[in-house]
């Protein structure tokens, strides 16, 4: 039995005029469903490349990726919107909220979008958000926004969310409120998270770690003893 | 700035050259909007300017009530600074184009002062060419004749040396700088066109006026101008006071001189009226003389026709004479040749008569002769019977004699008998004793002959023919044996001799001899018979005469017999004739008796037939006489009736003469009657001329006072003199007005477009200057200056506003004076377009240009100028999300997707933008409405005016008013095609009110009543107006706003007589083409003293009937001198604001262009400002129409905004144009169709949709990438 997530010998070249830039060389990995997965490297080790190809924002040059059964990168453009639209959730490092909309509205114009969206109101409570729901993005912290972000992203009701740094344009205590609301949100909704981060510290709470350095996948550990957030620091 | 600066800036314009270019265009836009129609004005000034200055349009025209002379024009001429001075001639003339006549404005051709451009062809050279009106004629018409038309008035055709002009040139002339031909007292009343021809083909001895050219080309209406002419206006006015006076004087002196010859000539024309008035009298006289002459003629030639018919009776009666005459001329000589036949037989009677009578006398004296031998008869009768008597007795004496006698000469006879019965006896014997001597002698000769023949043989066979000798005494002796005695004696003894003959010749000579003898012997036998013959025979004579002397006797015997048979019946005869011998003796003396008594009486008878033949011969000489009378008579008769018949002939000749006389009198007559009556009209005709005459002399008299109350005047009075600048010049004034227009117009579309791109320049700095706070930062940080950092901005909205600037100028000051200028093209002459470069509305635009961009930018800077470095390159706050007032409306809200949300926040969020885009979508929008109402409203005029005003199909002007007779006939011609007429008059009139005045035509229709069927008078709500009584008026809009007169004002009114009156306004109609002041006929007659004059028909053409067949039988019409179909009008006006196409299409394009460059701006930055969002939206699963609708949402929206503000910018703008185009004689209808409507806020979605499809690219470029980007 295959895996939920499958990347199978990815490549991804990227042409800038004549030249060829390699982003990402046989990457191959797995994700179990309902996994918290991390996958960390350093700037340019090609995490972003990986996460653009995993949410089908990016198209491979190479190598197959199986999500759920479904060879993705065989997708038309339009497929790949709908594989967006309904089956990848995501959590950007700066949140991308629509600013003119509130929290709730952000969070149901994602949920209008898709075929099976919970309840806005009801995720917003979720992320602790309930009172906040009428303020527009600009009326709320960083941690808040990302909240909505994620709030966002999970009123979609996806296959799998995605999150680039999510901590990365927050503080301390807030990043870990965000990273325990990801890692409740995998436990109890059984949702399969994935996360990049260049945080090495952030492996600990994971169930499988995906190392990445210079377009290739370094090594693929599974973390048996994941620990809760708050017991990590860094 | 430093050169990495540079590097920096024009980076950044390469990077963001929409953006460059949205600047660089909106200034263009406005630069171009505002150069363009600003320097309109001075283009279609300096347009018109080289024109008039090319053609040397005159500065001054000078007139004077007295005309000028060839000194007048050489004193003009020798004024100071006068370039040239020319005399002119003018008039205006109908003419002939096609079936219609129009009025053509002739000119002399000037030197100088007012010359014609030449468009096609050349001058007049010869004496009969003409160059015409480029507006009226084109080139194909070169060749072609203007044809003087009959019917002008004496004047006019006398100062026109040609009836036909060939046209040889096209021309313009700047006397007519635009399409206005002016309007003239002929004709239809407006000027079709002009023609110039030579100033030497008028038969015009002064100039009417004269034209001056100043030596100066100063630009037309400048101040200059103005400066100069004033300058010079005292010289000139003061020489027209002086040329004037010298020919007031001049004048005064030829008109007194003329005042003396027509006071002379009023005597002479006393004299002859009053000659005039005595020949009339006498020829009245003659006429009544005539009349009776022609009653008495006509007695005459009735009596002569009663004359004739007698005289025709006369010679009929003449010919039956003639005809009885020659009847009985011919019975007379049938009488008279019976007269002469029966005196022929008269004188043949009277002949026959005479000889009866001679023969009677012979008769008579035969008778009587008779009578004589009668007695003597009777006497010898007497005696005969006694003789008778006696020889009665004596013959029966001679008888018994006779009887004795006869008895003895029967005995002798009986004797006689038997004498004779011997002597035949006797005879008997004889003769046989003869035939035997015949016998013989027959024989005998036979014989001899024989013997001849044989003697000749033997002859022959002399010689020793023995044998012979032999055989002939062998035949001798044969022959002798059988013959007679005699003869066979002879033969014996010729035997003998022969055989006594010793030889031959002996026997033969004695043969000879013998036979000779024989022969001898037979021819007395012969001669023996022949006696004996002869014997017998008179012995038989013998015999028979005694036999005949016996039966004479026998006969004389019987005779004797018988005569004394006969005697002894002749005595019983004799015995009875004797007794009837005295029977008739007795009955011959009775008859003797009674014929001497028949003598007697025939005597008697004779005698008096003598005397009858006498009186017969008388008679018939006097017959004769009578004869010879009468056949003279006849002779006579018939000369008389060949004269008669000559007579009659001549006679008919005559008659038929004289019936052809009578004829010819009677013609003669008739000829004379009508003569007559010519000679009474004449004399009536006489009468009235006298009578006119007389008034003509009275009028000649007051005329005469008139004149010299005008001499007097005119010696004392003020000439009316003008001195008219160019400012009385139609064309010349109506253009610079016209020209005031575009500037009017140029005064506010440049600020609307300017307060755009300063709006565009704001937005776009301000997002230049918001992408750049980092680097601004940075270079700060760096340690550049302020100014330095600034100069990039600076730089990059300068040069866009400057490039942008330059542009604009350009295409501005170029495309916009010649695409309006050709608009105008059909109001105005001037060919080409006299391109100006306005250095003041360069500088103007760009400073202008300049300071907005910078400005904007300077603004948008200010705040992060002012910021510290580190304030700069930590990402700006985003601005805080919003609610609209929309919000407020939960139930609605709520059904908004999120995206109407995020689109209606956004919309008003950015108030800048919100601002930009109205005002540029609305602005387009309004250019649009603007540009489609403008077509509008022109398009509109002809329409309006022909399909709600002017109702009717056709307008007809007649060449003189028509009277009822004539409408009736005119009813009657055009029954087939009109169905209704209205008879209209017009004039022309200056309407005075608060000062103003203003000309207008005068309606004045026959029947008001039906004046509605064919004009509609209405006012702007559109409410019927009723027609106005005696002492009102309506009149149309225009003229009301000109005179700023209401309903219930009073206006002035003055029409072409110089009638004056005043009328109250009851109504202002609504009127599109020309001016017109409608009044009643009353006020016409009774307050202006014009009596109306209905020349003017308006037409309702049948239903059925093609209003060009129509017109072509109306314009046929006799009366007809010009028609005019509304519908071609209509046509003609729309066709002719066609060319307004030109120009909406320019305001469309402009209009397009801001659309384009403000909504390609605001989307622009949209997207610019949204990358992020847009970004995250695609993440987020957002298919692409989707994604751009978030985007484009707001466009819309917000192009529908600035649509419903633009409609109502536009239906003001529309305004405030149709106002600033003042047209004298359109008033435009401040109208714009739906259709427009639509056409606008279609086209600027259009505009809009083509920015947004043009943008979708650049929204599916974005990468989804973009939103994992840190926020700058």
């Amino acid at each position: 039995m295959s895996s939920f997530v499958e990347f199978q010998k990815v490549s991804k070249v990227y042409k800038m005029g004549e030249m060829e830039i390699p982003a990402l060389m046989d990457a191959s990995f797995e994700i179990e469903q309902g996994e918290f997965c991390v996958i960390v490297g350093a700037s340019g080790a090609g995490k972003t490349t990986i996460l653009n190809i995993l949410g089908g924002m990016d198209t491979l040059t190479s190598g197959h990726v199986i999500i759920d059964g479904e060879d993705i990168a065989a997708y038309s453009n339009r497929r790949l919107t709908t594989y967006r639209r309904h089956d990848v959730g995501f959590v950007f490092q700066f949140y991308n909220l629509v600013q003119n909309l509130t929290a709730v509205e952000n969070v149901e114009l994602a949920a209008q979008i898709c075929r099976d969206p919970l309840d806005a109101e009801e995720v917003l409570r979720q992320v602790g958000l309930e009172k906040r729901g009428k303020n527009f993005p600009a009326q709320l912290s960083g941690g808040e926004q990302q909240r909505v972000a994620i709030a966002r992203a999970l009123a979609k009701n996806p296959k799998l969310l995605l999150c680039d740094e999510p901590t990365g344009a927050l503080d301390y205590v807030t990043g870990k409120a965000v990273l325990k609301l990801l890692q409740d949100t995998c436990r109890q909704m059984s949702k399969t998270v994935v996360v990049i981060t260049h945080n090495q510290a952030l492996t600990a709470m994971a169930d499988r770690v995906i190392t990445v350095k210079s377009g290739r996948v370094e090594k693929m550990v599974l973390n048996e003893t994941a620990v809760p957030v708050e017991e990590i620091d860094w | 700035m430093r050169p990495a600066m540079w590097k920096i800036t024009f980076r950044e314009i390469k990077r963001t050259l929409g953006r460059y270019v949205t600047i660089l265009a909106i200034v263009a836009l406005g630069v171009g909007f505002f150069v363009g129609l600003k320097i309109t004005r001075p283009v279609m000034i300096a347009t018109v300017d080289e024109y008039v200055a090319a053609q040397s349009f005159y500065d001054y025209e000078v007139i004077s009530g007295l005309g000028f002379t060839e000194d007048d024009v050489a004193a003009f001429a020798a004024l100071t600074d006068v370039r040239a001075a020319a005399g002119s001639v003018s008039t205006d003339v109908l003419y002939v184009s096609g079936e219609d006549e129009l009025v053509m404005s002739v000119h002399s051709v000037t030197e100088g002062v007012n010359e014609s451009y030449l468009v096609a062809g050349r001058m007049p050279e010869s004496a009969d060419e003409c160059v015409v009106d480029s507006r009226l004629l084109s080139e194909e018409d070169i060749g072609t004749y203007i044809e003087i038309a009959a019917d002008n008035d004496e004047d006019t055709l006398d100062m026109l040396c040609f009836d036909s002009y060939e046209v040889v040139g096209i021309i313009q002339n700047p006397l007519y700088l635009n399409f206005e031909r002016g309007s003239s007292s002929i004709g239809s009343g407006s000027v079709a066109g002009f023609m110039f021809i030579p100033e030497d083909r008028f038969d015009c001895d002064y100039y009417t006026e004269i034209y001056l050219k100043y030596d100066m080309d100063y630009e037309i209406y400048s101040d200059e101008y103005e400066e100069y002419l004033d300058a010079h206006t005292d010289e000139a006015d003061a020489l027209l006071e002086l040329r004037v006076e010298n020919r007031r004087n001049v004048l005064a002196a030829e008109a007194e001189e003329e005042i003396a010859d027509a006071e002379a000539t009023l005597t002479d024309a006393y004299l002859e009226l009053t000659d005039g008035e005595e020949e009339l009298a006498s020829a009245r006289q003659e006429a009544e003389d005539g009349w009776e002459e022609l009653e008495s003629a006509r007695a005459e030639l009735e009596s002569g026709e009663e004359e004739l018919a007698s005289a025709r009776q006369e010679t009929e009666d003449g010919e039956a004479e003639l005809e009885s005459a020659r009847g009985e001329l011919e019975s007379g000589e049938e009488e008279l040749a019976s007269a002469k036949a029966e005196i022929a037989d008269g004188e043949e009677e009277l002949e026959s008569a005479r000889a009866e009578l001679e023969s009677g006398e012979e008769e008579l004296a035969s008778a009587k002769a008779e009578i004589t031998a009668g007695e003597a008869e009777l006497a010898e009768a007497l005696k005969t019977l006694t003789d008778g008597e006696e020889e009665l007795a004596s013959g029966k004496a001679e008888l018994a004699e006779n009887e004795l006698a006869l008895a003895s000469a029967k005995a002798e006879l009986e004797a006689a008998e038997t004498q004779i019965a011997s002597a035949k006896a006797d005879i008997e014997i004889a003769e046989e004793t003869l035939a035997e001597g015949l016998e013989e002698l027959g024989d005998t000769e036979e014989l001899l002959t024989a013997l001849r023949e044989i003697y000749d043989a033997a002859d022959a066979a002399l010689v020793g023919q023995d044998e012979l000798l032999e055989e002939i005494l062998e035949a001798i002796e044969s022959y002798g044996a059988n013959a007679s005695e005699e003869v066979a004696a002879v033969m014996e003894q010729f035997a003998e001799y022969i055989r006594g003959l010793g030889d031959t010749s002996q026997i033969l000579s004695a043969l000879d001899q013998a036979l000779t003898s024989a022969e001898a012997e037979v021819a007395d036998g012969w001669t023996e018979y022949y006696d004996g013959l002869e014997q017998l025979a008179a012995a038989k004579e013998e015999v028979a005469a005694a036999e005949a002397e016996v039966a004479e006797g026998w006969e004389e015997y019987n005779d004797g017999a018988a005569q004394i048979a006969a005697a002894k019946t002749q005595l019983a005869e004799a015995e009875e004739e004797l007794d009837a011998g005295w029977e008739a003796y007795y009955a011959g003396v009775e008859e003797l008796s009674a014929a001497k008594e028949q003598v007697a009486a025939a005597e008697a008878e004779l005698d008096e037939g003598w005397a009858a033949y006498y009186e017969g011969m008388d008679t018939i000489s006097d017959a004769k006489t009578q004869i010879s009378d009468s056949s003279q008579t006849l002779t006579d008769g018939w000369k008389s009736t060949y004269d008669g018949l000559s007579e009659l002939s001549d006679a008919k000749q005559t008659i038929s003469d004289s019936g052809t006389e009578l004829d010819e009198g009677w013609e003669e007559y008739y000829e004379g009657l009508a003569e007559y009556e010519e000679g009474l009209e004449e004399i009536e005709d006489a009468e009235a001329e006298l009578a006119d005459g007389w008034a003509e002399y009275y009028d000649g008299l007051a005329e005469l006072e008139e004149a010299k109350q005008e001499v007097e005047d005119l010696k004392t009075e003020e000439i009316l003199t003008y001195l008219l600048g160019r400012d009385s010049n139609v064309g010349y004034v109506c253009f610079e007005s016209d020209s005031m227009i575009v500037d009017n117009i140029a005064n506010i579309f440049p600020v609307f477009f300017f307060a755009v791109a300063l709006l565009v320049c704001i937005t776009t700095m301000n997002r230049m200057v918001d992408e750049g706070r980092t680097q601004i930062g940075v270079l700060k940080a760096l340690g550049y200056s302020r100014g330095s950092v600034i100069g990039e901005y600076i730089f990059y909205a300068g040069s866009a506003a400057l490039l942008g600037g330059l542009l604009g100028f350009t295409v501005g000051s170029i495309v916009f004076p010649v695409i309006i200028w050709y608009a105008y093209g059909i109001m105005y002459d001037a060919a080409g377009t006299v391109l100006v470069f306005s250095a003041p509305y360069l500088i103007l635009s760009i400073l202008v240009a300049l300071a907005c961009s910078l400005g904007a930018t300077f603004f948008s800077c200010y705040v992060e100028f002012m910021s510290v470095p580190s304030e700069l390159m930590r990402p700006k706050a985003p601005k805080v999300g919003k609610r609209v007032l929309i919000e407020r409306f939960t139930p609605l809200w709520k059904r908004l997707s999120f995206l109407t949300k995020v689109s209606l926040r956004n919309v008003f969020r950015y108030k800048k933008r919100f601002l930009m885009m109205v005002l540029g979508v609305s602005g387009c929008t309004a250019l649009l409405l603007a540009a489609l109402g403008l077509r509008d409203s022109v398009l509109h005029v002809a329409d309006s005016q022909y399909e709600k005003i002017q109702v009717y199909d056709i307008e007809a002007v007649l060449h003189e008013g028509a009277d009822e007779e004539k409408m009736d006939a005119l009813a009657a011609d055009f029954a087939d095609v009109a169905e209704d007429i209205l008879y209209l008059h017009e004039d022309s009139a200056d309407l005075i009110a608060n000062g103003v005045t203003k000309d207008a035509t005068i309606i004045v229709p026959l029947d008001a009543a039906q004046f509605d069927d064919f004009w509609k008078l209405y006012d702007s709500d559109g409410n019927a107006i009723a027609y106005p009584g005696e002492s009102e008026a309506v009149l149309t809009e225009k003229l009301a706003n000109k005179l700023d007169v209401e309903v219930g004002d009073t206006v002035t009114v003055r029409d072409s007589e110089f009638g004056e009156t005043t009328v109250t306004v009851t109504g202002i109609a609504t009127n599109y083409v020309y001016n017109y002041i409608y009044l009643s006929k009353e006020t016409c007659k009774n307050s202006l003293g014009a009596e109306p004059e209905y020349k003017y028909l308006c037409i309702q053409i049948a239903e059925d009937v093609d209003v060009h067949e129509a017109s072509t039988e109306i314009s046929g019409h006799e009366d007809v001198l010009t028609i005019t179909i509304n519908e071609d009008v209509q046509t003609r006006l729309s066709s002719m604001m066609d060319s307004l196409n030109a120009v909406v299409v320019l305001v469309i394009v402009c209009a397009a262009l801001l659309a384009f460059i403000v909504l390609y701006n605001l989307t622009n930055i949209n997207i610019i400002e949204r990358v992020r969002e847009i970004a995250t939206l695609k993440v987020l699963g957002f298919y692409p129409n989707e994604t751009s609708q978030y985007v484009f949402r707001e466009n819309l929206l917000l192009t529908a905004v600035g649509t419903l503000v633009g409609l109502g910018l536009g239906v003001w703008l529309h305004r405030f144009v149709m106002v600033n185009v003042d047209v004298d004689i359109v008033s435009f209808d401040i109208t714009i169709l739906p259709v427009s409507y639509l056409l606008a806020v279609v086209l600027t979605f259009a505009f809009s949709l083509i920015v947004d499809f043009a943008m979708y690219f650049k929204l599916e470029k974005i990468n989804m990438a973009e939103s994992l980007k840190t926020i700058e």
